[in-house]
């Protein structure tokens, strides 16, 4: 009996049009007659350009869609595409409380996933971001991309996690951006939704790239279907009928190109830090705050600040005082020697970071001078020159040797001596 | 027609009063003629009506004049704008319609009806809401939630042009009134949770063709654009989603942009509160640009690389008493929970103190130009931080503040909320993001959520306020009459004594209010309007909090409320 049900089953693949009615035939022959045939449809809520999930017409329809196309005869109701567009969960949101749809396929299963007008199915597989490299590169961990340049998507959790690895990201809007940007050579690989990743990479790439799954908190998820949560009947069918399923999901994975083979495990690093030394040092806490905060006094204005709070204050105060002593230079570039000019490029793009644009913020808690007038006129160019050249490593200011040159530091000083001529 | 003639002949006087009153050179001047022409009452956007027959004497007697129902229900955070004899009233939903109203007696002129696509609910950010129109030259301007500018005809309706600012199925929308300065109409536009470079842009008034644009992120070669990694400035965010405020002697307007995008703060500067140059200008910042060319005069950011969400919002222009001399200065109350004052000249900050509780500053240095963080309340990517106040929603977020010259006082609907925040793990799913975690939210200390505040913009020092049990209130008007207006949650429109917060009327809509009240002057009488109509997308915002407000709440509803004397 079984085997007759094969060999019919086979035979009849050739004629069927849907790759998912045909592969489970075989399984779903005796379900199908012992029901009812299909007499309510099954509202199917999909975004109609969203391959290799879902899509509208084409020779391909996505994955989701030939899953719940089978599934459709399992349970007695025939599948009826409702097309939703849009960005977020809104549009998700209101497909149910408009009450167009009646399942949605492919939402995380996860905790984090926050959808309380819904109950999902049990998941029927695993979703999730994948490293797309050249073919046969070997890439064991994020870190071994270090000085590549990698796509990823805007918004995403790789964007995250290539910046938090120092890696130079190619950012982009969508994952088919990202592997058109690959494969015209403006990046050297990519890290970006798995599926999207693999499905251009068959059809539209030739496979010219190896898609490995990766792995690590956020990385990949399982996925499931979305009913209403009132609809209790219809999830019950639905996991009865997703028990039966794995065979076909592995073959419209391959079908469609998501990415298989072993997952590159990632780590998640610790912030990098700017620079070595702390320009926003963290000041040492102020055990007074948990207090007034638990008698529901804190301040609305600086008048709250506790006794200790008012000493670092008036000190911090002071040193303001000394490193702004009077109003900023007037600043205009219109009355600069061209020397100057460019030394307020320079100095803007490579000094200010601790001396304050201008010059005109330095950081008090961390003795930086004021170069407004602790350098006095009278002092020469050359003893600038060669504190900027060797720095002072005991204050903290590092040799630019290498970095700027002779020229570049005086064209500095030039702008240097142009503020100090021109304060207020 | 004789009709229209003569409506025409009242507004040619209005408008030459308008002329002649701001030639008289103060951004106050323009609704001295009893008009309410532009979102905030005047350029200086201060809320503020020098208006003063209904007084502090005589608000008691005050009683509903008329009401309009609009036709479309929730969001409602309009405020209608006045000239002539005519009210402008913009819907929710689009603005699904904007409405004519005779503002003597109420009587539907005109309508409007937009046509907005269906969808764009489904692309925006944050619900339905508009927030008013603008009157300039016998026109109307809309911003729309497609993404479009457009000019009606102030005595037909008819659209007179439209025109694209951007595109709204990526994620682009107009909620903000647009700001018509000299022969421009001036917009923003929001999308900082969707990868847009934000942008400020001018029209021109008569035809609808950009005149400029610019952006408030540099580009490549501009200065600031090292202040953002790699190439993060391309999708920053840093839009401009509110309304600004002009000053016609310096010919300067003032805009508040909004957060650096993504959210998470790898991808365009260090994960920490060391972060050394990359402060992502001019995110999170106040600008002020030439109205003519876009050129930017000034800027100062409020939050520096923000974590948050900690948006500056639409600055309003006051002229204080400082050492015996008058400043020009320019007030915001960002949602980082900071008032800043500046000089509106050239956007030196005078000071910088919180207006209502904040931890996670420990204070703001004007002569540093930042904030001194305290890192535990920053989220990082390693780190989620615990009871940040303010929440992401702001100690005031587009509620617009009112500023009385009159007692020279500044009137702020605040907020008292905190929050846990999780660094937000996102799920793929197509171009679009579910947000992983929500927003814990928590009540600040005291345990109330709301507070209206009076402070003196010149000391900070808080010389009244009244708590209220729930956030998200109305925003705030200030009259001549010595009176604060303002709504709240439950449906309360409330006026107040402006020097004490002393309680002198009260009426009940019947829907919550959270739009902004705003008084004008018809054949020699005085009127105050405002819309009920309460918000359902923000309290999907607070978690288990925004579920009690909406247990709390009213029905949803749209009425135009008008207040008289006998």
């Amino acid at each position: 009996m079984l085997e007759q049900r094969q060999t019919g089953g086979r035979r009849k693949r050739r004629l069927c049009r849907s790759l998912a009615a045909c592969f489970l035939s075989p399984l779903l022959l005796g379900l199908v007659w012992s029901k009812a045939w299909p007499s309510q449809t099954l509202r199917v809520c999909a975004e109609p350009d969203n391959l290799p999930t879902t899509h509208r017409g084409g020779p391909r329809k996505g994955l989701y869609l030939e899953l719940i196309d089978a599934l459709g005869p399992q349970i007695g109701r025939a599948a009826q595409y409702v097309w939703i567009e849009g960005t977020g969960d809104r549009p998700l949101r209101l497909g149910f409380a408009n009450d167009q749809c009646d399942v949605y396929v492919g939402l995380p299963a996860t905790d984090g996933f926050h959808a309380p007008y819904l109950s999902l199915t049990r998941p029927f597989m695993r979703e999730g971001y994948a490293l797309v490299v050249h073919r046969g590169k070997k890439v064991s961990s994020l870190a071994d991309l270090t000085g590549q340049r990698v796509a990823v998507q805007f918004g995403t959790l790789p964007q995250v996690l290539v910046a938090l690895y120092d890696i130079e990201a190619r950012t982009c809007d969508s994952p088919q951006e990202a592997m058109s940007v690959l494969a015209k050579g403006e990046a050297d690989a990519a890290f970006i939704w798995g599926p999207a990743a693999g499905y251009y990479n068959k059809y539209n790439l030739r496979s010219s790239f190896d898609v490995i799954p990766t792995n690590g908190p956020g990385l990949n998820w399982p996925v499931a279907i979305g009913v209403r949560k009132d609809d209790a009947d219809l999830r019950r069918a639905l996991d009865r009928a997703l028990e039966k399923v794995g065979p076909l999901i592995v073959h419209l994975q391959e079908e469609y190109g998501f990415p298989s083979g072993n997952p590159i495990t990632i780590d998640v690093k610790e912030p990098t830090k700017a620079s070595p030394q702390s320009s926003n040092a963290p000041l040492p806490a102020i055990a007074s705050h948990s207090t007034a905060r638990s008698a529901g006094l804190l301040q609305v204005s600086a008048k709250g600040h506790t006794d200790r709070d008012a000493g670092r204050l008036q000190k911090l105060a002071q040193n303001d005082q000394t490193a702004m002593d009077g109003d900023p230079p007037d600043i205009d570039e219109a009355k600069m020697s061209p020397q100057a000019r460019e030394g307020r490029h320079l100095f803007n793009s490579r000094c200010a970071h601790c001396h304050g644009d201008d010059a005109i913020t330095g950081n008090p808690e961390r003795s930086i001078p004021d170069l407004l007038k602790r350098i006095p006129p009278e002092q020469e160019e050359s003893f600038f020159v060669t504190v900027v050249t060797n720095g002072e490593a005991d204050q903290g200011m590092p040799p630019w040797k290498g970095a700027l040159s002779e020229d570049q530091i005086k064209k500095i000083f030039a702008f240097i001596r142009y503020l100090q001529d021109h304060r207020q | 027609m004789g009709k229209g003639n003569n409506a025409r002949k009242i507004w040619a006087a209005a408008l030459a009063l308008i002329v002649i009153l701001a030639v008289g050179s103060s951004v106050r001047a323009q609704n001295s003629a009893g008009e309410w022409p532009i979102y905030g009452g005047s350029y200086a956007n201060d809320h503020y009506s020098p208006l003063d027959q209904i007084n502090t004497g005589n608000v008691s007697r005050l009683h509903v004049a008329y009401t309009v129902s609009l036709g479309v229900l929730k969001d409602y955070q309009t405020t209608p704008v006045m000239a002539g004899n005519t009210l402008y009233v913009t819907t929710s939903q689009g603005p699904q319609y904007v409405y004519a109203i005779d503002a003597k007696t109420g009587k539907i002129k005109w309508r409007y009806d937009s046509n907005v696509p269906k969808d764009v609910l489904a692309y925006n950010c944050c619900g339905g809401d508009n927030r008013g129109a603008a009157f300039a030259n016998g026109r109307v301007f809309v911003g729309r939630l497609d993404g479009y500018l457009v000019a009606l005809d102030a005595y037909t309706g008819r659209e007179l042009w439209k025109t694209q600012v951007a595109d709204y199925k990526a994620g682009m929308e107009i909620t903000a009134p647009p700001l018509p300065i000299h022969d421009k109409v001036i917009t923003g536009i929001n999308g900082g949770e969707f990868g847009a470079r934000g942008m400020l842009q001018a029209y021109d008034q008569a035809t609808g063709k950009l005149v400029w644009r610019i952006y408030t992120i540099p580009g490549p070669g501009e200065r600031g654009n090292d202040t953002w990694k790699g190439d993060s400035w391309k999708r920053g965010g840093a839009v401009i989603w509110d309304i600004g405020a002009y000053d016609p002697e310096l010919n300067l307007t003032y805009w508040g942009t909004g957060n650096p995008a993504p959210w998470a703060v790898a991808p365009r500067a260090p994960d920490s509160s060391d972060f050394g140059r990359y402060t992502n200008l001019y995110s999170s910042s106040v600008i002020a640009v030439d109205p003519d060319t876009g050129k930017m005069a000034w800027y100062f950011q409020e939050v520096p690389n923000d974590a948050w969400d900690y948006d500056a919002t639409a600055p309003t222009l006051a002229n204080l008493r400082v050492d015996g001399k008058t400043v020009p200065a320019l007030l915001d109350a960002g949602k980082c929970g900071f008032l800043f004052v500046a000089d509106r000249r050239n956007g030196k900050l005078m000071s910088a103190e919180p207006y209502v509780f904040v931890n996670w500053a420990r204070r703001w240095d004007i002569s540093l130009k930042r904030p001194v963080e305290n890192p535990d309340k920053r989220p990082t990517f390693t780190h989620d931080a615990k009871y940040v106040c303010p929440h992401i929603y702001g100690g005031k977020s587009w509620e617009p503040m009112a500023f009385s010259p009159q007692t020279g006082l500044l009137y702020i609907n605040s907020n008292n909320m905190c929050q846990d925040i999780k660094e937000q793990k996102i799920e793929y799913h197509r171009g679009n993001f579910y947000l992983g975690t929500e927003n814990s939210t928590l009540a600040g200390p005291g345990g109330y959520l709301g507070k209206l505040i009076a402070i003196d913009p010149t000391t900070h020092r808080e010389v009244w306020s009244v708590k209220e049990p729930w956030p998200a209130n109305g925003g705030v008007l200030a009259t001549g009459g010595g009176l604060v207006f303002n709504g709240d949650w439950e449906g309360y429109f409330n006026a107040r004594d402006a020097r004490t917060g002393k309680l002198l009327w009260q009426f009940y809509t019947g829907n919550g209010i959270a739009a902004a009240p705003m008084t004008y002057l018809v054949d020699g009488k005085q009127y105050v309007a405002v819309v009920a109509g309460k918000l359902s997308a923000i309290p999907s915002y607070f978690g288990e909090l925004g579920q009690r407000m909406i247990a709390a709440g009213t029905p949803e509803g749209g009425t135009l409320f008008v207040f008289s004397l006998d």
